[in-house]
């Protein structure tokens, strides 16, 4: 069956991965700033990300003709 | 605004050889770098120091100790005396000249409250520091440096135009999203996509700050012949008689102008970081967000008078800055954990990549066109405002 959704505008196919490095360039900067609560921002926001994509890649599955 | 056929063929030149000249070595710096992130367990683990148990405000003699290094290598110069920031130790480097490289240096380690000589292995051998040299200069010194810097100036174009050829590819995707019944080729694609995409601002951070890292030796000479220089200048003519103060009294006059300095390294004077007539003295900040930044004491060596605290000039605090943001290790063992999760995300965007250049058949660059073709088709059935500009 052919595809006829619409395409994503570019900033659709970029918004989710500028949230995400936003994100992760703040907890790379937050355990630089301070030590406690700024090492935990950091070690939730890095972590959740670095495990999220890691999970996604492995087991998620998409097929994107929907 | 997406762009034109033209530009994303051009984009993807780019990334292809960037990429291209570049990964074996970025693979060879990840899979070094990963047991680098945690340099300082393995050493505690390999070799666990047993220190005396005492205040851990007791200061030892630093005067005892220089002695002591000396008996131990005579005829050797005591060039620097490190303050270990996490352990309670000092070490001591001695050269046989002032002169001093950290392949020819003789390393000492005392316990700083009490001065005990602690059998530590030194850090310039062992399987560690080999790693650390393979990563830092291919075991090649400056050359292999400042190569490796050049490769880390096309693995940031690398990632730049990787962002940029992203887009085509993701016209009827969501982001992470991983093709598995199309087969390899496209599952590797978009796993090479989604954990390119998503490490992004690691990668960049970790990759630019190795960038200036490369630099550490040239821009140590820049600033022995700026700052250093200068202060030495001032004193040009006179002479310095031999050791005239010793580094307790250093250490002593110091801490009577500045009582919370907190001491990280101190190089005698004579040594390449020093004046012919100058102690100097660095010292770390005192709050999270200025201990690494480092300010420098600079102490007369006749009279031990403090002669001035000076900052240290921007591109030696931007190497201050970029040792822990390339390593790691500022924020504990659990952002450590992170850090090596991280890098092997990135040698699976490295590793999917080669393995997209490997299986690329004969199609080359005429996938990029065919991705095109597929979005014009589809635009003229369906137009949509936004997504062509």
């Amino acid at each position: 069956m052919k595809n006829l959704r619409r395409l994503r505008s570019t900033w659709e196919i970029y918004r989710w991965p500028l949230v995400v490095n936003l994100i992760a360039l703040a907890g790379i900067l937050s355990a630089l700033i301070g030590n406690e609560l700024w090492d935990l921002f950091s070690w939730l926001s890095l972590g959740m990300i670095a495990v999220a994509i890691s999970l996604s890649s492995t087991f998620r599955r998409c097929n994107p003709v929907e | 605004m997406a762009l034109s056929k033209r530009a994303v063929r051009v984009w993807y030149l780019v990334h292809k050889w960037s990429s291209l000249i570049c990964m074996a070595f970025m693979l060879l710096l990840c899979l070094t770098g990963l047991p680098l992130i945690f340099h300082s367990e393995i050493d505690q683990w390999s070799h666990a120091e047993e220190y005396a148990s005492v205040a851990d405000d007791q200061q030892a003699s630093l005067d005892q100790i220089m002695a002591d290094s000396k008996a131990e290598k005579p005829g050797w110069e005591l060039v620097f005396l490190v303050w270990d920031d996490t352990d309670p130790i000092i070490r001591v480097v001695m050269g046989e000249t002032m002169k001093v490289n950290e392949g020819s240096a003789y390393f000492l380690t005392f316990d700083r409250r009490t001065g005990e000589r602690l059998k530590a292995p030194p850090p310039n051998e062992g399987i560690m520091f080999f790693l650390l040299d393979l990563h830092g200069t291919l075991l090649m010194g400056l050359p292999g440096a400042l190569f490796l810097g050049l490769m880390g100036v096309l693995f940031a174009v690398s990632v730049i135009s990787g962002i940029v050829v992203y887009a085509p590819y993701m016209k009827r995707l969501p982001f992470t999203a991983v093709r598995r019944e199309r087969g390899a080729r496209i599952k590797w694609l978009d796993i090479h996509n989604a954990t390119g995409m998503a490490t992004v601002s690691w990668v960049l951070v970790v990759g630019i700050t190795g960038i200036i890292l490369t630099l550490v030796q040239p821009l140590s000479m820049l600033w022995q012949q700026g700052q250093l220089a200068d202060i030495a200048n001032t004193y040009r003519g006179t002479t310095l008689e031999q050791n005239a103060v010793g580094p307790d009294q250093v250490r002593a006059a110091l801490l009577a102008e500045v009582p919370d300095a907190d001491i990280s390294f101190m190089s005698m004077p004579g040594s390449p970081y020093a004046t012919p007539h100058h102690y100097t003295v660095a010292l770390r900040g005192n709050t999270p967000l200025t201990e690494r930044l480092i300010k420098l004491a600079v102490l007369d060596a006749a009279t031990g008078q403090l002669d001035g605290i000076r900052s240290t000039p921007w591109y030696l605090t931007m190497v201050n800055i970029s040792v822990p943001l390339h390593f790691g290790d500022y924020g504990g063992l659990p952002l450590k954990i992170i850090w090596a999760l991280l890098d092997i995300l990135a040698i699976f965007t490295l590793g999917s990549g080669i393995y997209l250049w490997l299986a690329r058949g004969s199609r080359g660059v005429r996938r990029v066109e065919e991705i095109h073709a597929m979005e014009e088709e589809t635009l003229q059935q369906q137009p949509v405002p936004g997504a062509n500009g």
